[in-house]
């Protein structure tokens, strides 16, 4: 029950649009479990507190100048970029090495608890209020997020028409796109690293979920059925994320399983000194992408727009 | 008058020491000679408090009053024994150990104990629970119910108003994103896990334009490390904010430039952020539990089931239905009134007032006991 001010609410319009969104796929079988699992089975045994040994590490770095950077598009993730992990490799050089010549020699659990004390601590200390300045970071990536291309509608029809199966679209090129391959039955699920975009096809009932490293999603994600992969954006992407997303296309896309990545720039881009420009990747690069992860390359073209078209091979 | 209050700890932004200092104000402002003293304090607490030990001087006055106040283990629960004064025990009530289990083995040992000497506290004049609920748990822990009653309560909202907002926290939480905020430590029994969890159905369904912050002490690492863990684990770590003890100035930042506020809580002897929440014009989202529905009274949303994908679509609702949001805010505003500074002034006099005529009571019941003896020895 939901009192509202003291009086009971009517729930029945809210059950709805909350079954709706069910429906649509923005609640997927592991997040819906995820809401169940207890916090406790998250409990790591040894997580100490190492926040004044932190604390003084971040004093000692700050005192010579050292400038913990935040990665342009704003990532703190596992994946080997950001503050943190910057920080933490100047931390493991400083003290694990020490700890472990000294006294702990290979202990290998140790140094996993120590990691983690140390990660914990770090972002009680210099997380978010205490840390440092991300405006300029996410200007740079506003700018770059608003240079994103949006597809018009011949491609809407057109695209939806490729291939067969479920599609996952990775880069939103604008909710009519989502909406044409929904209306065909053939939308599971479209990500992106712009929230704005995102939240502009919830409103919509349009499965779409936001993550700044959308593979850490793809790889839980269910997906039976699927048949085609649709990267909008792949300039958006790292090189090690466009040959991840490679593999991971290939291992769920059965035979003549389809992976679309949209050539929105060409060569002359990559020097252009845009605003926001991120990166430029060479069509020789996506192919050789493609084809390491079983793919025969081609070439599609739709509404001005020009593809290259990986077709999972036997 | 002279009143003592004896706390555990004096620190800025906690809660027993806030309303420790809502009291002395009060107790400045009736014109009575008022001190506190602390176990332990910060730097702000130093400003206002001396250490427990320096009560000793004054326990043998039976004319004086002391306010004891009482939601933790703390070892000068022996001050309160010891005293002569004319004694009232504040109760904050101390979170049923059970929370603690999975996380801080010592947590369970000081809960545990703390209710164990909770129960030796009964020699009081007065008992008294910062709400009905604390209240009705002294009484089932022995205290004589018509010696019990409600504190009124106080937020110390004046304080935030009077500070300055951090810019740079102001700027960060204003970049058009919807924030959920929780303010107060993060503890099992506030139940953190739940508010990430209705954040994450909010954000992965609803509104992906959205961040969750939690601003107040991170006191458990083991607790912490697993809300973290949970947060990654529902692929959105990124939106998650942990601000850890914040400033006067953080603090109405966040409640400035927030746009709900959520509580999760499974165990709430009051529950001051809600109010202050109030104070800032957020809509306010509370389980039923504990102290949360007395404390909200007939304002803001009170839900009875942890129905994440149900409240996610409400929170949507909030932000298209105007007119149901500002009849929240009404609401709100109103109860919020009911604890305005005249009304706590008030309270806390009528105490007074009946913690020394208790006393006056006593005292001539004794003089007509000894007249009696004395007649009758004149007699005999």
């Amino acid at each position: 029950m939901i009192e509202v001010n003291g009086k009971e609410l009517d729930e029945h319009g809210l059950r709805a649009r909350a079954e709706a969104r069910r429906r649509a796929g923005l609640y997927d079988h592991r997040t819906l479990a995820l809401l169940e699992r207890d916090i406790v089975e998250e409990v790591e045994e040894h997580v100490f507190s190492m926040i004044q040994v932190v604390f003084d590490l971040q004093r000692a770095l700050e005192d010579k100048g050292a400038r913990l950077e935040p990665p342009g598009d704003l990532s703190a993730g596992e994946e080997g970029k950001g503050r943190l992990i910057s920080f933490m490799r100047r931390l493991q050089t400083r003290f694990i090495r020490a700890v472990n010549e000294g006294y702990v020699q290979q202990q290998e659990k140790f140094n996993t608890f120590f990691t983690k004390a140390v990660d914990v601590s770090y972002r009680q200390l210099c997380g978010a209020g205490g840390g440092l300045e991300m405006e300029e970071a996410a200007e740079r990536r506003d700018a770059w997020v608003s240079r994103r291309p949006e597809w018009g509608e011949e491609i809407w029809r057109e695209v939806p028409e490729w291939g067969s199966g479920a599609a996952v679209v990775v880069g939103i090129p604008g909710c009519g796109f989502l909406e044409a391959l929904r209306d065909g039955g053939r939308l599971l699920l479209a990500l992106d690293t712009d929230d704005l975009i995102v939240a502009e096809a919830q409103a919509r009932f349009l499965p779409a979920w936001f993550h700044p490293r959308p593979l850490e999603v793809l790889v839980h994600l269910d997906t039976a059925g699927v048949g085609m992969v649709v990267v909008a954006f792949p300039e958006c992407l790292s090189g090690e994320e466009v040959d991840a997303l490679a593999a991971w296309a290939s291992s769920r896309l059965g035979e003549g399983g389809v992976m679309l990545l949209a050539l929105n720039r060409g060569w002359s881009n990559g020097l252009c000194g845009e605003d926001g420009f991120v990166r430029y990747w060479s069509r020789r690069f996506l192919e050789k992408a493609l084809r390491r992860h079983g793919f025969a390359c081609g070439e599609s073209s739709a509404g001005g727009r020009v593809f290259l078209r990986g077709e999972k091979t036997a | 008058m002279r009143v003592h209050q004896v706390v555990p700890r004096l620190d800025a932004g906690d809660a027993i020491g806030n309303i420790a200092m809502s009291i002395h104000q009060a107790l400045v402002r009736l014109g009575c000679e008022a001190r506190i003293f602390a176990y332990d304090m910060d730097e702000y607490g130093r400003r206002f408090a001396s250490f427990d030990v320096a009560y000793r001087e004054f326990m043998s006055e039976e004319r004086d009053l002391l306010l004891y106040h009482y939601g933790l283990y703390c070892d000068n629960y022996r001050l309160f024994q010891e005293s002569r004064n004319r004694k009232a025990l504040i109760y904050h009530n101390i979170t049923p150990p059970g929370f603690y289990e999975a996380f801080l083995p010592e947590a369970v040992r000081l809960c545990t104990l703390g209710r164990e000497v909770l129960a030796q506290l009964t020699e009081c004049d007065l008992a008294l629970g910062v709400s009905d609920f604390n209240r009705r748990e002294l009484v089932a822990m022995g205290f004589p119910e018509e010696r019990t009653g409600v504190l009124p309560m106080h937020p110390p909202v004046e304080k935030l108003e009077a500070a300055d907002e951090d810019p740079r926290l102001a700027r960060w939480l204003a970049d058009g994103k919807v924030n959920l905020l929780h303010v107060g430590r993060a503890v099992p029994n506030k139940r953190c896990e739940d508010v990430i969890r209705l954040f994450a159905c909010y954000h992965r369904g609803v509104n992906a334009r959205s961040r969750l912050v939690f601003a107040g002490p991170l006191p458990i690492n083991t607790y912490y490390s697993a809300l973290l863990s949970l947060a990654r684990r529902m692929g959105v770590a990124d939106r998650v904010f942990f601000l850890g003890k914040v400033s006067d100035g953080a603090l109405k930042a966040c409640y400035r430039r927030s746009h709900y506020y959520v509580s999760m809580s499974e165990h709430e002897g009051f529950c001051v952020p809600l109010l202050e929440a109030f104070h800032f014009g957020l809509p306010v989202l509370a389980y039923a539990a504990g102290a949360v529905p007395e404390t909200m009274g007939k304002a803001g949303v009170l839900f009875h089931d942890k129905d994440y994908p149900l409240l996610a679509e409400l929170l949507d609702r909030l932000g298209r239905d105007a007119f149901l949001r500002e009849r929240i805010l009404e609401a709100q505003r109103a109860r919020l009134d009911e604890f305005g500074e005249e009304h706590f002034t008030e309270g806390i006099r009528k105490i007074l007032v009946k913690l020394a005529s208790g006393a006056r009571r006593e005292q001539e019941a004794a003089q007509a006991m000894v007249e009696e003896i004395a007649e009758e020895v004149e007699k005999g």
